[in-house]
């Protein structure tokens, strides 16, 4: 046969940039660019593992992140990266095959694909800065990077130019964005999205946060989220804490369960929604929430397991696994999820299963008796899981019968007459059921006792 | 003590609320000028007085119209009382007439319309699915207007409880950290206002992505009630940047700075005051009490902002 032309193998550079760009959100890049950010301060710190009841001192970590319809900006004092990691690392694509193994390095960020994604989501003028001690002195780099030049060069060497630059006031990386994309405009245009990403670095963060980490957003400083859960004489919450260990390597897996909000009091799964929606089990890999508040068969519902129902609303479940061996972690690709063919999470799920098993019970046996049961949950306080003394099960009280034969009283009525008679009776946000309690009790002082 | 009665509230007269009515029609006539409303709807919620409805008419032309009254008395005396032919009574809530107005009739879904849910409790979470059901549903060159009580107690006993209901209500929107004292007093109208124009712009980005709303109105005003008017204008494309300049203009009066806290006058007060007023400098307390009697600061400058659109009232006694 007689060759007749030749196809074209070479993917041009913009259909890379748009594949490369196309199943991951703006929020989620920003979190990329963070994940490098604290994997490079964790480095610094000597990379010790970080638990739910220990970690390295995060307190000298700084991030800013600034936004808006026109520019982002991610600035660190992580250390920066270094010129040689730029020219063979940080900025190709793609790992080269003669980079050192990640062992012994406790991290979730990987200088890979993640960087460019990022970057090349966001916008098309960008700036990497990056001043750095090497040995005795400190030295400066940028890599400045014109997207819309860029995809137009026909070469077939993918590289960027490295400069020389001033010096950062710390050393670390400061990356620049102009020229917004389309999406990153309508997204940092959007006055929700700071305050989800606020919330959302909150809760992945939340034990770097509690470590000290500092993470601004637009000048507002992130307060992480505290996870507290209901401590008792009756309650407790679950904390046990495990090796596993495949092939001579090993993970460290640690379990805090128990109860962050009281159960609900109403049948209405409208009420309180946000509580559900921090309701389930969150999954940490290496100090990061990597799946939060989970209802699904990814964790334990479900399957031959019961499925999740709003009454189980206030459950918290919290599974970290660390491990300098990032390859056993049930992470996925995207490390927003978890891997379900890990082996360390298939052993540790029944575990998981453990203490959701003692929740539901008592969320059914409390119905027996719901009103001495919320005398019992309203005599708890509530403890941060970062102060969580082990134990080896969750805790609940046995509720019995003790009142006379009971019936409920059901019916529908127009929320905003609730709140009215709410208000009246004393406050606006008293429950539906508090407020039918007190309309029924109110009458029947009117209209039946003195009459017993 | 209690408040002296020169200072206290005749309910059926509400200075602060006239002036605001006032400033929301001088500003929907400035923008009539940039958008086409030849066809246009004005739906608002009457009562049994009509006044948007007759400055609705008077003002900006408009002579298509539906009154939306909930009340089935309320409905009766409303329909006696239209002031004109074309004014159309729907009765209901305004949670059924609206999406009824946009999914059943025919006309009014493809002409623009100028909304004011003109609310007198507090703002939850059934208006805020309305507020977004109008925004979602609005065609080109309409205006959507809201107003609501801002009054503490509809929102909880204390500020940390109103901070409760304000996250409940705005989520994402609120800050991690929130002072009490943005959700008291008068701040916490601001704080609302700002939270609902929020609401608007977030809705309006997501659903009409490369042209969305213009918030325009943002009036915080006080009688005895604290309330909040918040506003937006859905121009069409090609007007969308005539709009933004009118809006961000000097001359816009919908987005006053100050609340609007009208001082109560009597008639005799009110006109000498107005005969008065310097055009190029401010009336000072001094100016006031060479007149002869006297005001407080804040009173003599509200005046003095918002003269233009001072009531006049006479009462009747028969």
């Amino acid at each position: 046969m007689e060759q007749i032309s030749t196809a074209d193998a070479n993917a041009s550079r913009a259909f890379f940039v748009r594949m490369l760009t196309r199943d991951i959100s703006v929020e989620d890049c920003i979190l990329d660019l963070m994940d490098n950010s604290v994997d490079s301060a964790w480095k610094k710190l000597g990379k010790k593992p970080l638990t739910f009841t220990a970690g390295p001192d995060f307190s000298e970590t700084r991030i800013d992140l600034k936004f808006d319809n026109e520019s982002f900006c991610i600035t660190d004092n992580c250390g920066g990266m270094s010129q040689e990691s730029a020219e063979k690392h940080a900025l190709t694509f793609g790992r080269k095959d003669d980079d050192p193994e990640d062992s012994g390095e406790f991290s979730i960020g990987v200088y890979g694909i993640g960087l460019k994604r990022a970057v090349f989501k966001i916008g098309t003028q960008i700036e990497i800065r990056s001043t750095y001690q090497t040995g005795t002195s400190r030295k400066s780099f940028a890599v400045p990077i014109d997207v819309n030049e860029w995809v137009k060069d026909p070469s077939n060497d993918w590289e960027f130019p490295i400069v020389t630059a001033d010096a950062l006031k710390n050393d670390g990386l400061a990356i620049e964005v102009k020229g917004l994309t389309p999406l990153a405009v309508f997204t940092f245009s959007d006055p929700e999205f700071e305050g989800t990403l606020v919330r959302t670095i909150a809760r992945d963060y939340a034990l770097h946060l509690h470590r000290g980490l500092k993470v601004y957003v637009n000048g507002e400083r992130v307060k992480g989220e505290e996870f507290k859960l209901y401590l008792s004489e009756e309650f407790s919450p679950q904390y046990v804490k495990w090796t596993e260990e495949v092939d001579d390597k090993e993970v460290n897996v640690e379990i805090v369960a128990g109860f962050a909000f009281p159960p609900p009091s109403d049948n209405n799964p409208s009420d309180r929604r946000d509580r559900e929606e921090k309701s389930g089990w969150y999954v940490a890999c290496n100090g990061r929430i990597v799946m939060a508040a989970d209802k699904s068969a990814l964790t334990v519902w479900g399957d031959d397991f019961p499925a999740w129902h709003p009454q189980y609303t206030g459950f918290l479940g919290l599974i970290a696994f660390t491990s300098e061996h990032t390859e056993l972690l049930p992470l996925t690709t995207t490390k927003r999820s978890v891997d379900l063919s890990s082996i360390v999470y298939r052993r540790s799920r029944p575990k998981m299963k453990e203490p959701t098993r003692a929740w539901i019970t008592y969320t059914n046996n409390r119905k027996v008796d719901q009103l001495a049961a919320e005398v019992i949950e309203q005599q708890a306080t509530r403890e941060s899981i970062f102060a969580v003394k082990p134990q080896a099960q969750l805790a609940v009280p046995q509720i019995s019968k003790t009142r006379a034969r009971e019936t409920i009283i059901q019916f529908p009525m127009a929320k905003e007459r609730i709140t009215a008679l709410g208000g009246a009776f004393g406050s606006v946000r008293m429950s539906a059921r508090e407020v039918g309690l007190k309309a029924f009790n109110y009458s029947y002082d009117e209209l039946v006792s003195g009459d017993e | 003590m209690s408040e002296p009665s020169f200072k206290g509230v005749n309910y059926s007269i509400r200075p602060s609320k006239t002036i605001q009515r006032g400033l929301v029609f001088e500003g929907l006539r400035a923008l009539r000028e940039d958008l086409d409303w030849t066809k246009a709807s004005y739906v608002g919620m009457g009562s049994i007085w009509f006044t948007d409805f007759v400055l609705a008419h008077k003002a900006l032309g408009l002579s298509r119209m539906v009154s939306i009254e909930g009340h089935p008395i309320g409905f009766r005396r409303a329909v006696f009382n239209k002031p004109y032919s074309f004014v159309r009574m729907k009765e209901g809530l305004t949670y059924n007439v609206i999406p009824s107005l946009y999914e059943d009739e025919v006309r009014f879904p493809n002409n623009p319309a100028i909304v004011w849910l003109d609310y007198d409790e507090g703002i939850n979470e059934a208006k805020l699915d309305e507020i977004r059901y109008v925004v979602e549903s609005a065609t080109d060159d309409s205006v959507l207007l809201v107003t609501f009580n801002a009054n503490e107690h509809h929102y909880g006993i204390d500020p940390s409880e109103r901070i409760e209901t304000v996250r409940e209500l705005f989520g994402n929107l609120v800050p991690q950290r929130i002072k009490g004292s943005r959700v008291t007093g008068l701040r916490l109208g601001n704080t609302l206002a700002d939270l609902t124009e929020d609401v608007i712009r977030s809705r309006s980005l997501k659903v009409r992505k490369p042209n969305p709303c213009v918030p325009a109105f943002r009036l915080v005003y006080q009688d005895s009630a604290t309330m909040v008017t918040v506003g937006a204008v859905f121009p069409r494309a090609d007007r969308h940047s005539a709009i933004k300049r009118r809006v961000n203009g000097r001359a816009w009066v919908g987005r006053p700075s100050d609340p609007v806290i009208a001082p109560h006058l009597t008639s005799k007060e009110a006109s000498v005051l107005q005969a008065n007023l310097p055009l190029r400098s401010t009336l000072t307390r001094g100016d006031v009490r060479k007149l002869g009697f006297d005001l407080e600061e804040e009173q003599i400058r509200a005046f003095s902002n918002f003269y233009r659109h001072y009531p006049t009232f006479a009462q009747v006694v028969s």
